[in-house]
């Protein structure tokens, strides 16, 4: 048994362990602290002897119980078999990049405000059929299939969208499929009528909202450098109002808007109930990439800030939506390691307007990721690096604690900054663990209020 | 409305945060995984990069260690949003 497949971490006067190959944690108290780690080197006897002087005797025994009973669970310090990266052909979704232009010129934007560093382009009505056609061609035995609307700004080539969503319907009941839909929009050109439509067909969608109109509007602005916000919070309140609540809100901050937990909270202040704000994710020499040590832990501060924010609305009975302590939390609540971090290149798709196919609507701006073409198929060889590329084929990720909580990261975000596909790029790395750190924390205070509070937490988070 | 004042539980010297109690199945021991799309029947632990069985909760077949496009940092994926 290694004592190097558990990390230890602390967090605001709790302690924590952490088994590295199953994502199980549990919290320590001051006497487990000690012991846990002499159990796991392989020291059972004589413990109450050596310790005698340091705990109290019934502490010690109770302890060492629960020590032995976590270790005897099979959750904690056991070694699991090789993994076996098992290649996945089949593909589920497909992200048509329907519109390779945009109506707005984001600050942050790392598509080129939707040009992708080409040409501005639509997508046309044979390369849209036939990218449908492709992935239902390649979906295998999956019963379901998702086409996903992305650009730029899909909604500027929605004349096109009807007639993609009827396409697909025809094939998946010609193939006994089920089809569904999603998009993510800025939400600018969102009329009643595109409203009625997305909501009909059950659309999954994810609308761009930076938060308040000062942080939104210094970021997302029109290619005439006007504000957006009114429009778009507007755009999005009405199909609130009018529709279902079953949609995200994204919003980004840089290094010019680090002070995130006021969007998280303006967010949620509207009324949504899916809400995500995230780090952009940008090359260091752009001045709104948060990179540097310094801006990392303005950034870790923020979200301290959030944990303390998160637990005071959850005791009022208000509690916040956040995705980033949202998804590590059901981790923790439910272990489930996982190799990937994502499927790129194997169950997901990106198609972009002239026919070319890439794992993922991230990797689309380096053209070297394109791993096809619907015209041509699969370039099986470019295909297989995305797919064989699980969190244990990267070096620096084999000896990373949280690697099996995360899955290896994003790839497309190690070749842009990193030029090498198996190189992680650390800020996502940082922000990660310290996100999974307070989130163990705020579960941990959380279980301390009781078994009610926590089954108010599971239902907030959708958990069984 | 606001919840009552948290009660105290008994003091442990190691807390389970999983909702899974310790005692009542091991990891290591979960039922396999019946995915048609693999090669052979999978265990969704030990080989827990394929797609989640319906069955097993994954509603697409793409999300989380299957295929989960969180390429943006998490909530920027719409598929993996579904209802």
């Amino acid at each position: 048994m290694q004592n190097s497949n558990i990390h230890f971490f602390s967090v605001r006067g709790r302690y924590f362990a952490y088994d590295i190959n199953t994502t199980f944690c549990c919290e320590l108290d001051n006497v487990a602290l000690t012991i846990l780690p002499e159990l796991l080197s392989g020291a059972s006897r004589s413990l109450e002897k050596k310790y005698a002087h340091v705990f109290p005797m019934p502490q010690l025994h109770r302890c060492i119980k629960e020590c032995k009973e976590l270790l005897d669970s099979g959750y904690f310090g056991v070694s699991p078999s090789p993994y076996k990266n098992h290649i996945h052909n089949e593909v589920a979704a497909v992200c048509l990049h329907i519109a390779h232009d945009c109506n707005l010129s984001c600050k942050y934007c790392y598509a080129d405000a939707g040009a992708f560093g080409g040409n501005r382009q639509l997508m046309s009505r044979r390369i849209m059929f036939k990218a449908i056609d492709f992935t239902f061609a390649h979906s295998g035995d999956f019963k379901s299939v998702n086409v996903g609307f992305f650009g730029g700004e899909p909604l500027l080539n929605f004349k096109l969208i009807p007639e993609a969503v009827k396409y697909a319907r025809n094939r998946a009941n010609s193939l006994n499929k089920k089809v569904t839909f999603s998009m993510a929009s800025n939400a600018m050109l969102l009329s009643p009528s595109i409203m009625d439509f997305i909501n009909r067909e059950r659309f999954s969608l994810l609308f761009s909202l930076d938060g308040p109109q000062k942080i939104h509007d210094r970021m997302r602005k029109t290619k005439n450098s006007k504000g957006t916000h009114t429009i778009v919070l507007k755009n999005i309140q009405e199909y609130l109002r009018h529709y279902a609540n079953g949609f995200t809100v994204r919003g980004t901050f840089t290094r010019t808007t680090p002070h995130f937990s006021e969007q998280v909270l303006f967010l949620n202040n509207q009324g949504f109930k899916s809400v995500s704000v995230e780090p952009a994710q940008l090359a260091e020499t752009n001045p709104h990439s948060i990179s540097t040590h310094g801006e990392i832990t303005k950034i870790m501060y923020e979200y301290d800030k959030l944990a303390d924010i998160y637990l005071e609305r959850f005791d009022k009975g208000k509690p916040i939506h956040f995705f980033h302590f949202a998804n590590p939390l059901k981790k923790i609540l439910d272990p489930r390691p996982a190799h990937t971090g994502c499927g790129a290149g194997g169950g997901y798709i990106a198609v972009v307007p002239d026919g070319r196919i890439f794992p993922c609507f991230e990797t689309v701006p380096e053209k070297k990721n394109s791993i096809g073409h619907i015209d041509s198929g699969f370039n099986t060889q470019k295909r297989r690096i995305f797919q064989r590329m699980h969190v244990d084929a990267k070096e620096e990720c084999r000896k990373c604690w949280i690697k099996y909580s995360c899955g290896g990261g994003c790839h497309a975000f190690n070749i842009r900054y990193n030029n090498n596909i198996k190189i992680p790029y650390k800020p996502q790395c940082e922000f990660l663990k310290h996100r999974f750190k307070l989130s163990a924390w705020i579960l941990s205070e959380i279980m301390d209020r009781g078994e009610n509070a926590v089954k108010r937490l599971k239902k907030h988070l959708q958990v069984a | 409305m606001v919840p009552k004042k948290p009660k105290k539980t008994k003091k442990q010297h190691v807390k389970v945060l999983a909702k899974i109690p310790v005692s009542s199945k091991k990891l290591f021991n979960a039922p396999k995984c019946a995915n048609p799309h693999l090669p052979e029947p999978c265990d969704p632990v030990q080989d827990p990069g394929c797609p989640i069985s319906e069955e097993d909760g994954c509603k697409k077949g793409i999300c989380e260690s299957g295929g989960c496009m969180t390429g943006c940092e998490g909530g920027g994926c719409t598929s993996s949003n579904m209802a």
